[in-house]
């Protein structure tokens, strides 16, 4: 029998009284006696608390009646022996080691790296194949209608020139052996200039201003090819299902949603979602240039019109660093498209 | 004639004005139990009618009664020896011990594929709790994490479903008015399942507020403040926080709220200068767009087209104008609205002296967030005490009567899906601001 000071609240008042509590092992019952108070609880009507840090804890009685006791070391021994059937604290022991605290660094580190690079990736690329093909289509419709009216005007290129572009195409994709049902749209880009870009449906933009650009039709082919890539890839899909995993990811670890949408989470939220943009570009360079090949098209010609794009736009003339970049820089990607044999 | 509610709930009366009083030295009855005045329809706190008041007290120089309780009680009262000094919040939270917890916390919240959240939550804000003493007691914190486990599988099922639908506008749009009907809704359940799940010295708090309330504070009221440019904002945060505030109670005592619409107007303007630059810079990039328009449509095909990273390059320069006035305006309206919340909230007499300083706050989160992010998030425990220590230390309690005298009341259990929901889409009904 082990006696331990403690306040009592009966749960009807916010009036303290200081109580001794005794644990009597044989009949299994808790005594709680001060100077107003004197009460006798079988075990089924006790529940303890579990250990946390320091702080005091609570012993709970069925009436509504608790005691707040402070010396946790006398209580977890009273406890062993009184009622052993409340289980040991082998939460507190977890939270209280710092050997385990150190594994759990190393392991959390290794497993938000692991996350990131493979896992999430990996994940976001199931899910975006296995949303039903109508679901693209409404989106890409969708999306293309907000963009007409936006920032796209209708096109200036002539009938002839459309005509021979989408025959130029449709006989790539025929050599290629691509049967997937694409569909291009030429629009003028209201100040963006140059530029393509492909719509999970399967619809792909391409800007009066490149189609300019370009010297030679084949480079047109190729950049279409790059953008066929992001289609059959899923990119945009797998984009979309990255990035909101990785600000749900952000708010759960720290447990706070609003700083991530202000500002310890901003920024290396968009530089994870630079990177996995990056690694789209990459991927959908690797494949256009196989599937050129295939058409038997030289794939230089996609170099050469991401040279074009690149001092048409003046993009290496700023000095940001890679990993700010939504894109590869110009140069590494040449390199890797002629690297590629 | 009065008609009032006793310390064991039922309704004793009519009764003269002059055996209140006689009760009230007798200590049966405290000036914080409801009373009702024949031939009317509205429950109020003893304390409320004029009857019943403390004598008026010189008005301090700040517009608030003096601070000294002796002076508001009647001669010959029984009333305890409550403490007459303000009294601090303290709290004893240390973050080496925090960390491991929190470490833990995620470990298995990790391991468990999400399902250990709820746990992680409640052992959270048990640390928290129980490390905060207010009149020599701590809070206890009884939440039961199954019930946060059906919260936040709720919520996360919301929470997806709008985010896929996002690629669908027109499905969005729908499911986000249906959202934002049911927001007050789970604004209410969550006031409720953290203020009944809160307890101190052995008594619940708990949270009054109905759906139809809240809609007005929470939907209706908020819609027309667009229509104002704005100005309406403060009326309308004044009447949030008098919504929430007013309907907590501890035990049976309700909690009152005296904030003017004029002090939130003082607060909103003053915040309103530091967003000044965001603003600016706001119409700056207007005139960018717009100059590139121009220039684009003049030039024909002649123009060299500007590249979308020397658009990015101006979003930059834009962070390091509108990132910091933001951040520094936001941490000068926490402390006030802070401030204002407590300062004007009160419990049967029992009143709250909050004193955050701006500066305080401005340094306490600009190192938090900072550390924060330099060490991956790893710090966060570090930063989380350094904020709870900063609130305590910001606060003080004015108690008033015994302390000892508060009643429990009859309370039913309530869902945590609305819990779940603020946690998840972050409310701002906090509170404590």
């Amino acid at each position: 029998m082990t006696d331990i000071p403690a306040t009592y609240f009966d749960g009807r008042t916010s009036r303290p009284h200081a109580v001794t509590l005794r644990w009597h092992a044989l009949d299994g019952v808790l005594e709680v006696a001060g100077e107003e108070v004197a009460l006798r609880l079988a075990r089924r009507d006790v529940t303890v608390e579990s250990r946390l840090g320091r702080g005091p804890r609570f012993i709970r009685f069925a009436d509504g009646g608790r005691c707040e006791v402070a010396d946790n070391d006398t209580l977890d021994a009273v406890i062993a022996t009184w009622a052993p059937q409340h289980g040991g604290n082998w939460l507190h022991r977890l939270e209280t080691s710092w050997r385990l605290v150190a594994v759990a660094v190393v392991v959390l580190g290794a497993a938000m790296w692991a996350a990131i690079h493979h896992g999430l990736p990996w994940g976001a690329k199931k899910v975006a194949f296995m949303l039903p093909a109508e679901f693209t289509r409404v989106l890409g419709d969708q999306t293309l209608e907000a963009l007409d009216r936006a920032m796209l005007a209708p096109t200036t290129l002539t009938h002839e020139r459309q005509i021979k572009l989408r025959a130029d195409f449709a006989a790539f994709l025929q050599a290629a052996g691509d049967t997937t049902p694409y569909q291009i749209e030429f629009r003028a880009l209201k100040g963006q200039g140059a530029n393509a870009f492909a719509l999970p449906s399967g619809t792909i933009v391409i800007s009066d201003e490149l189609v300019l650009l370009a010297e030679d039709d084949r480079e047109i082919v190729a950049v279409l090819a790059h953008e066929c890539a992001h289609v059959r890839h899923r990119h945009v899909l797998r984009a979309v299902l990255q990035n909101s995993a990785v600000v749900v990811a952000f708010a759960l670890v720290t447990g706070d949603a609003s700083s991530t949408a202000a500002f310890g989470g901003a920024v290396p939220t968009w530089l994870l979602q630079s990177k996995f943009s990056r690694e789209f570009e990459r991927e959908a360079d690797a494949d256009a240039v196989e599937k050129l090949r295939a058409a038997g098209l030289d794939p230089a010609h996609l170099a050469t019109m991401l040279g074009r794009l690149s001092s048409a736009h003046g993009d290496d003339k700023l000095a940001l660093p890679e990993y700010a970049r939504s894109h590869p820089p110009t140069q590494e990607r040449i390199n890797a498209i002629k690297g590629a044999r | 004639m009065f008609t009032i509610i006793g310390v064991d709930g039922k309704e004793y009366g009519p009764v003269t004005a002059d055996q209140i009083r006689q009760w009230i030295t007798e200590n049966r009855l405290t000036p914080a139990m409801q009373a009702r005045r024949e031939g009317e329809t509205e429950w109020r706190r003893i304390a409320d009618f004029a009857e019943f008041a403390p004598p008026a007290p010189p008005v301090g120089a700040d517009g608030m009664p003096p601070l000294d309780p002796a002076a508001t009680v009647a001669p010959g009262a029984a009333l305890p020896a409550a403490p007459a000094e303000p009294q601090p919040v303290v709290f004893t939270g240390e973050w080496t011990e925090y960390f491991k917890i929190w470490i833990v916390n995620v470990l298995l919240t990790i391991v468990t594929l999400g399902i250990y959240a709820a746990w992680a939550k409640v052992r959270k804000r048990r640390y928290f709790c129980a490390n905060t003493r207010v009149l020599g007691h701590t809070f206890e914190y009884l939440a039961d994490p199954v019930k946060i486990l059906y919260g936040n599988l709720i919520v996360g099922a919301i929470f997806l479903a709008l985010a896929l639908s996002q690629m669908m506008p027109l499905l969005y749009l729908c499911l986000l008015l249906l959202f934002s009907i049911a927001a007050p809704w789970f604004i209410v359940r969550a006031l409720a399942f953290n203020a009944r799940n809160t307890a101190w010295r052995g008594l619940r708090f708990n949270f009054t507020g109905k759906y139809g309330g809240s809609a007005m504070v929470f939907l209706l009221w908020p819609l027309m403040v667009p229509f104002t440019m704005g100005l309406l904002m403060p009326v309308v945060a004044q009447k949030q926080k008098d919504f929430v505030v007013k309907h907590h109670t501890f035990g049976r005592t309700a909690f009152g709220f005296r904030g003017t619409v004029e002090a939130f107007f003082k607060v909103y303007g003053v915040t309103l200068l530091f967003f000044l630059p965001v603003i600016a810079a706001y119409f700056g990039f207007i005139a960018f767009m717009i100059k590139l328009a121009i220039e684009t449509q003049k030039g024909g095909g002649g123009a060299r087209p500007p590249s979308t990273d020397s658009l990015a390059l101006f979003g930059i320069a834009m962070l390091f104008v509108v990132v910091p006035a933001t951040f520094i305006g936001i941490q000068y309206f926490r402390a006030r609205m802070f401030n204002l919340l407590w300062n004007n909230s009160s419990l049967a007499g029992t009143r709250f002296l909050a004193s955050m300083r701006f500066r305080d706050l401005l340094l306490v989160e600009f190192t938090n967030k900072l550390v924060v992010a330099l060490t991956l998030g790893f710090l966060f425990p570090w930063a989380a005490i350094r904020t709870a220590k900063l609130r305590a230390d910001s606060l003080k309690i004015v108690p008033f009567g015994n302390p000892d005298d508060f009643i429990a009341a009859e309370q039913s259990a309530v869902g945590a899906v609305g819990d779940s929901a603020n946690d998840f889409f972050d409310f701002d009904i906090g509170f404590g601001a």
